[in-house]
């Protein structure tokens, strides 16, 4: 009975990763192929004909793509280091002052949860527009600075850092500035490890706001970039792209495997404070 | 060195009072336990003082000087907290160089890389570094300095939580049950040595706890809290001899004192439990007389003596506690030595208080002896002659 249910959980979460990995590995196959091998109508793993080589040649050299990763690297850290720099305080707030509005403060930060940044990129390009910022780094940063995400995740970590602690910091002579930074940040660092690699992910990989915000190639991030093999005269040239793909996710993969351990700490919130 | 002076504090939490009106006066280089059972406020008190919370009425000084307004960075006193609250990333010596650092080194002097280059950073560092070293040695953590918290037993522990303490030498310490989370012996161990401290620091000291062993063993005197109110501030000896209020005789001693109801009946003659005996004068009304265990034991005779039946015995080795029941189901323990014969469960025995051993409590509960305009005179209990008559025949008088 035992050895059953065992098995029956190890295939179901075998089914759930084969159907998550199912896109990568089609990616990564077809980044390998030649054009005609991926239009030859039969789909195999391997490539019949290797066209890996002049795939991603044509990446390096069709393509400003280390500069699409430069723009990335660049807005993606802006994005992150802000959103820090709001965050903590405001999460330190929330989870261990006492005042008026707290509650509602709270529940504010909640609800904002709630809002796809779709619904409000209409408004948000109109204000951008009026402040002639569009087209730039600052477009693509200031619209992400505030990350609600980020002062729940961090909030909720604080909540668990005991009170006599910060107490105990008082005591020693520290003010409210000197224990954010020396005794919470220290401990949420696995929280805040998770969060920058979610807040990473997500505007590394963008696609929809830097495409209604920038005209200028210059300021191109890599999804944006890569994209340009989509609209080329030629058709769609999937093995390219496929490859660019790889490319940009690369980076990606280093950061989550070199935090992997912090991340997982920082996912289960308990972990980290005892 | 510095004296704490609580003017009648008070303290509230929206509708509830926590504390109502605390007066109370430390002295310099006292060490001082506040004593109550649990939620009575003692650590609401605790955090007042050391500036962590504001009392919401009264007056606090330390030293002559008012705190109202200063932080509790300015004030010179340190805190143990029961969790022990040591810093989770940082290790044993980094633990203990945060009040140094926080206080000696200058903001810019403070700042990593940078501050190392700033004039005489590394003087005070070093000097920090020996004090340290020097304090953990006689704390007997000098080997830990290098590990975590989360790698330190409960005792070591609560060394360091100690050491942070004690690193800036503050005039005042404040503890908050800071042996409640050892072990029994060790409990013992570190009363002794938090003696011995105090002794040689000679700083003043507040210690909450809920253990009145604990209390009685190491202050110079003892503040019993109950509800938020100091109902006696008392050497260990006279709070133990002369509690001021039932409660209080209650609260200290182990096992719980034997409190008998009674009603004065006629001037200066009052019936407990079916036996009437001389009450002191002025008493009157109901009352209820207090006898410590080891002074109600078995007797012989049975004159004089309340009659009981055994319910329980139990057995603690140097010594039993007898559980009895007597007239009027009021229960009652008694201790015996170990040497003595023991009486089974369902014996019928008798009880007789030893002499001069009596408190009188009046109605309200405050203790006659002291109450009484009179100077606190001694009841002598030793003439009280316990009438044979019983119940039926001593209301007949
Ligand atoms: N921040 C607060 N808000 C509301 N009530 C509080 C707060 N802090 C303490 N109290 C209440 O005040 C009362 C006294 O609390 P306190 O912590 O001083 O008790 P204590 O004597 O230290 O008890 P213990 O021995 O359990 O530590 C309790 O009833 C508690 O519920
Ligand atoms: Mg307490």
């Amino acid at each position: 009975m035992k050895i059953f249910s065992g098995i029956f959980r190890h295939l179901l979460l075998l089914t759930g990763s084969v159907f998550m990995l199912i896109p990568f590995v089609v990616m990564l196959s077809t980044s390998l192929k030649s054009q005609a091998d991926i239009f030859s109508g039969t789909f195999s793993l391997l490539p019949g004909e290797w066209g890996a080589t002049a795939n991603y040649l044509q990446v390096f050299t069709k393509l400003p793509i280390l500069d699409f990763m430069l723009n990335g690297v660049i807005v993606t850290t802006s994005i992150f280091l802000i959103q820090v720099i709001v965050a903590l305080p405001c999460a330190y707030a929330l989870a261990k002052f006492h005042f008026k509005g707290r509650k509602l403060l709270f529940n504010c930060v909640l609800w904002c949860l709630l809002i796809p940044p779709q619904a409000v990129a209409i408004p948000v390009f109109m204000e951008l527009y009026s402040f002639g910022m569009l087209n730039s780094y600052a477009a693509l940063i200031v619209p992400w600075t505030i990350s609600v995400l980020g002062i729940f995740l961090m909030r909720q970590f604080f909540m668990a850092i005991p009170d006599d602690i910060i107490d105990a910091a008082r005591m020693d002579g520290m003010g409210e500035v000197s224990i954010l930074i020396r005794i919470m940040v220290p401990m949420a660092l696995p929280a805040l490890t998770a969060f920058g690699i979610l807040s990473f992910i997500a505007h590394w990989n963008d696609f929809f706001w830097p495409l209604i915000c920038l005209q200028d190639v210059k300021y191109f991030t890599p999804p944006l970039g890569i994209a340009y093999f989509k609209t080329d005269d030629s058709g769609i040239s999937y093995g390219p792209l496929m490859a660019a793909a790889c490319i940009i996710t690369i980076p990606l993969l280093i950061t989550f495997l070199a935090a992997r351990k912090k991340f997982m700490q920082g996912v289960s919130i308990q972990a980290g404070v005892k | 060195m510095a004296s704490i002076t609580m003017e009648n504090i008070g303290k509230s939490f929206g509708q509830t009072d926590v504390l109502k009106g605390i007066n109370l006066n430390v002295h310099d280089g006292e060490f001082i336990s506040l004593l109550g059972s649990s939620g009575c406020g003692k650590s609401t008190l605790l955090r007042i003082i050391s500036g962590l919370e504001r009392q919401s009425s009264g007056r606090l000084l330390i030293g002559d000087k008012d705190m109202d307004n200063v932080f509790p960075k300015n004030r010179s006193v340190s805190m143990v907290f029961q969790s022990y609250a040591l810093y989770p990333h940082l290790t044993v010596f980094e633990n203990m160089a945060v009040p140094l650092v926080m206080r000696k080194l200058t903001r810019l002097q403070r700042l990593p890389l940078v501050g190392r280059f700033i004039g005489g950073t590394s003087s005070v560092r070093q000097e920090m570094r020996d004090r340290i070293h020097h304090l953990a040695e006689t704390l007997d953590i000098h080997t830990l300095l290098n590990r975590k918290p989360a790698q330190l037993s409960g005792g070591q522990r609560q060394r360091v939580a100690l050491g942070r303490a004690m690193v800036r030498e503050p005039e005042v310490f404040l503890m908050d049950e800071p042996l409640s989370n050892l072990d029994t012996k060790m409990r013992a161990h570190m009363r002794t040595e938090l003696a011995e401290i105090h002794r040689n620091l000679g700083a003043t000291f507040v210690y909450v706890t809920h253990d009145q062993e604990e209390a009685m063993t190491m202050s110079d005197r003892v503040a019993l809290m109950i509800d938020g109110q100091i109902l006696q501030v008392a050497t260990p000896r006279e709070i133990y001899r002369s509690p001021v209020h039932r409660k209080v005789a209650e609260f200290i001693g182990s096992p719980r004192i034997n409190i008998l109801p009674g009603i004065v009946t006629n001037p200066e003659i009052m019936e407990v439990c079916g036996i009437k005996c001389p009450a002191p004068k002025g008493l009157h009304g109901k009352c209820f007389i207090g006898i410590r265990p080891s002074r109600l034991i078995p007797s012989e005779q049975a004159s004089g003596t309340w009659k009981a039946r055994v319910t329980n015995v139990e057995d603690l080795g140097s010594s039993f506690l007898i559980h009895s029941t007597l007239a009027g189901e009021v229960r009652t323990i008694s201790r015996m030595d170990s040497r003595s014969v023991i009486p089974q469960v369902g014996d019928k025995i008798y009880l007789k208080p030893q002499p001069d051993c009596a408190m009188f409590f009046d109605s309200e509960g405050w203790n006659h002896n002291l109450s009484s305009e009179r100077p606190a005179q001694d009841i002598p209990v030793s003439a009280l002659t316990f009438s044979e008559e019983s119940h039926e025949s001593a209301i007949a008088i």
